[in-house]
């Protein structure tokens, strides 16, 4: 089956990017202790970003099928209205899933009765099939503010692309604690948006492999490492500022785009048959990092940083090809990306493997700069690229948040 | 034959600029607890005229499937196959177009239109899909062919049990409800069976289907049309427009005059089918709001 595949060809973006630490286990919080946070779309940046990770994720890109703008504004006006309620524990419509007539159906689906809201966090995304169509053509007066930085990412090497399932004209993000929530988000938005949207593709992921918070620990992936060490929290303030949130000057066409970001999604499959008979040692010197602590191979704790220049027996200590050396941004000129990415486990394939992976989420100021180059480097020199097979990515242009009386995407599609 | 939802599409691309209500719209009717107002004594006249129009709809689509019907049975029972096969879809149509009205007639409706993947054990298939796998055994595994007398046997039971149909519908007494509910399930019947290519297995002809119950969806519709109009315009001129996109894609899928079989159609193409009946399909679930 990988014969043929060199060990650099197969390539994850940013997995496992300097993940690795102590063993502190998962958090397991009984549901009667669970924090209930009330998210909103109103403020300086959407929700969904540097919100304290949730557990779970169900993540929707879909089409938009109509031809008029006026349709378009409409929906995400309503999905404004019918997010905000559900991230408030409210049903997605005024009647509920039962308090309406019998002979109507109703306009909430109901499987989130007597659930809290699990912290659930509604964040929408702009694709860059929004402004223009395949042929280049602008399709809702939009063109003029599509950003240079919202182009469809360039085709990686052994990239296993599965078609139809990677990019989209909208995307949604729904996370929460309780799996039954975030999918019940997305049901009812993607139920609003029939006529106007058609859902292309979607991910549940039902463990999150990163950290935001200055207080969440560092979770494990798939592989059985702490991911997510490095990632930027939701403390470090400036840190936010030059690698997450764009700034209205970035781009000429996007300052409607500031305060936002850019998503990227990736799906990694992961080939856990082949890593899990690989020798702990191996493991070890393939991440760069402890598989107990997930502290670098040349320290002793999670957190100390990385020595790429110690060298024992005439070897770096951490080999040129560990992952964590290749992604570090020492190597790419400082670039950092806010990380929130899912364990995925859809299933088996066709020849009776796990269809398990990680489904990559990166939230960055610039794609081009903080995203492509640190990908390039893994697809060359990564050798969790043996490991590895991306099956889909996107990105989409995440609007900064709302003031009262606006809809999601106000300061795209406001005139003039 | 032009179907009357092309029709309707010429008309309906001068509305293009209507809204789309949302689901959350606080306003839209309907999704109060309150309930529509009763109807008027104008109102109540427009729908005894549709009603009676409807009913007798069903009741010439009824009598040509018995006709149809008949024609396909002679066909398989000459051992005209090719014939049988050509008749087949188009008889069919005058089933698909009425069926979820007829389906309401006594339980003649699993005689004559089971599939074979929802038999229960020990149940007897009969009716147009037996036939069907006959007629085209291509997918089918193992398959030994129906001999003479089975074959005939099955037609001419299809005849009957046509013909028992057709005959109780001669008493059909039907209300607004109804026909909104018929074709709301039409519509259902589309989402669930058709553009998923699971009703005509064998023969590949399920856009034939899809067709005759958009047909039927959109005969409702139309003859309610003028009431649903007066109470929600929106609603009704939104309702006309998603009939003509999902005519417009079914369409696009013809070659000539003809439809293609399923296994031709892509992915896309199904995915925007099914798309576009999902928001026809929600719209018209809105009608029992207002009326």
């Amino acid at each position: 089956m990988t014969s043929g595949i060199s060990r650099r060809a197969a390539i994850g973006a940013g997995l496992a990017a300097g993940a690795a630490g102590v063993l502190v286990g998962r958090e397991v919080i009984p549901a009667h202790q669970r924090r209930s946070e009330t998210y909103s779309l109103r403020g300086a940046h959407q929700p969904g970003i540097t919100t304290e990770m949730q557990n779970h994720l169900h993540f929707a890109s879909f089409d938009v099928t109509t031809r008029s703008r006026h349709e378009l504004e409409q929906m995400l006006m309503a999905w404004t209205v019918a997010a905000e309620r559900m991230m408030s524990g409210q049903p997605a419509g005024p009647v509920g899933p039962v308090g309406g007539r019998p002979e109507l159906a109703p306009d909430d689906t109901g499987e989130a009765m007597e659930l809290d809201t699990s912290n659930l966090s509604i964040t929408v995304g702009f694709g860059p099939g929004l402004f223009r169509d395949r042929k280049g053509r602008d399709r809702f007066g939009l063109a003029q503010r599509q950003p240079e930085a919202l182009r469809p990412l360039p085709r990686f090497p052994l990239d296993q692309l599965t078609p139809g399932a990677s990019g989209g004209d909208l995307c949604v993000q729904s996370c929460a604690d309780d799996p039954q929530i975030a999918v019940h988000a997305v049901r009812n938005l993607t139920r609003i948006g029939f006529g106007t949207v058609g859902m292309r593709w979607s991910q549940h992921g039902f463990g999150r492999s990163s950290a935001t918070t200055p207080g969440q620990t560092t979770p494990r992936n798939l592989m059985g490492f702490k991911d997510g060490t490095a990632n930027i929290r939701s403390d470090e303030t400036e840190e936010l500022d030059k690698h997450v949130w764009v700034a209205p000057s970035d781009d000429r066409a996007g300052a409607w785009l500031g305060g936002g970001s850019y998503l990227i999604t990736r799906r990694a499959m992961i080939t856990v048959e082949l890593w899990d008979r690989q020798k702990l040692r191996d493991q070890e010197e393939f991440i760069g990092r402890t598989k107990s602590e997930g502290a670098p191979l040349t320290g002793r704790t999670e957190f100390d940083e990385p020595d790429f220049r110690a060298m024992a027996a005439g070897e770096p200590v951490i080999p040129e090809d560990a992952h964590v050396r290749v992604v570090h941004p020492t190597h790419h000129g400082g670039a950092r990306m806010l990380r929130r990415g899912y364990n995925i486990a859809d299933g088996t394939n066709e020849i009776g493997r796990m269809d398990a992976g990680l489904f990559f989420i990166a939230f960055v100021r610039d794609p081009a700069k903080q995203f492509i180059p640190i990908q390039k480097a893994m697809v060359k020199s990564d050798i969790l690229m043996e490991y590895l097979r991306f099956t889909q990515q996107s990105i989409f242009a995440v609007p900064p948040g709302i003031a009262d009386g606006q809809s999601i995407g106000h300061a795209l599609f406001k005139r003039g | 034959m032009r179907s009357p939802i092309t029709l309707a599409v010429t008309a309906l691309a001068l509305s293009l600029s209507l809204t789309a209500c949302g689901t959350t719209d606080e306003k839209a009717p309907g999704t109060a607890t309150g309930g529509p107002k009763p109807l008027s004594a104008a109102e109540k006249a427009q729908v005894e005229k549709a009603t009676t129009e409807y009913t007798k709809w069903v009741q010439d689509e009824l009598a040509g499937l018995v006709k149809q019907t008949g024609e396909f049975v002679d066909a398989v029972k000459a051992g005209n196959d090719d014939e049988a096969r050509a008749i087949y879809p188009n008889a069919r149509t005058r089933w698909e177009r009425v069926e979820t009205i007829a389906a309401e007639f006594g339980d003649l409706d699993p005689a004559i239109d089971a599939r074979e993947a929802g038999l229960q054990e020990g149940e007897e298939w009969t009716g147009w899909h037996r036939l069907e796998k006959d007629l085209w055994p291509a997918r089918a595994e193992n398959y030994t062919p129906l001999t003479d007398a089975e074959q005939a046997e099955l037609a001419d039971k299809l005849l009957a049990d046509t013909k028992a149909i057709q005959k109780q519908g001669e008493d059909l007494k039907l209300t607004a409800t109804d026909i909104v509910e018929g074709s709301q399930g039409l519509l259902e019947e589309i989402a669930g069976g058709k553009v998923t290519g699971e009703e005509e297995y064998w023969s590949r002809t399920d856009l034939w289907d899809f067709q005759a119950n958009l047909d039927g969806a959109w005969k409702g519709f139309e003859l309610l049309e003028p009431v649903i109009k007066g109470r929600d315009a929106k609603l009704a001129a939104k309702i006309s427009y998603q009939f003509g996109a999902v005519q417009g894609l079914l369409d696009a899928t013809k070659r000539g005059d003809e439809f293609v079989t399923y296994d031709k159609l892509t992915k896309e193409q199904v995915k925007a089918m099914s798309d576009a009946v999902n928001a026809l399909g929600e719209s018209m679930a809105q009608v029992s709001a207002v009326l």
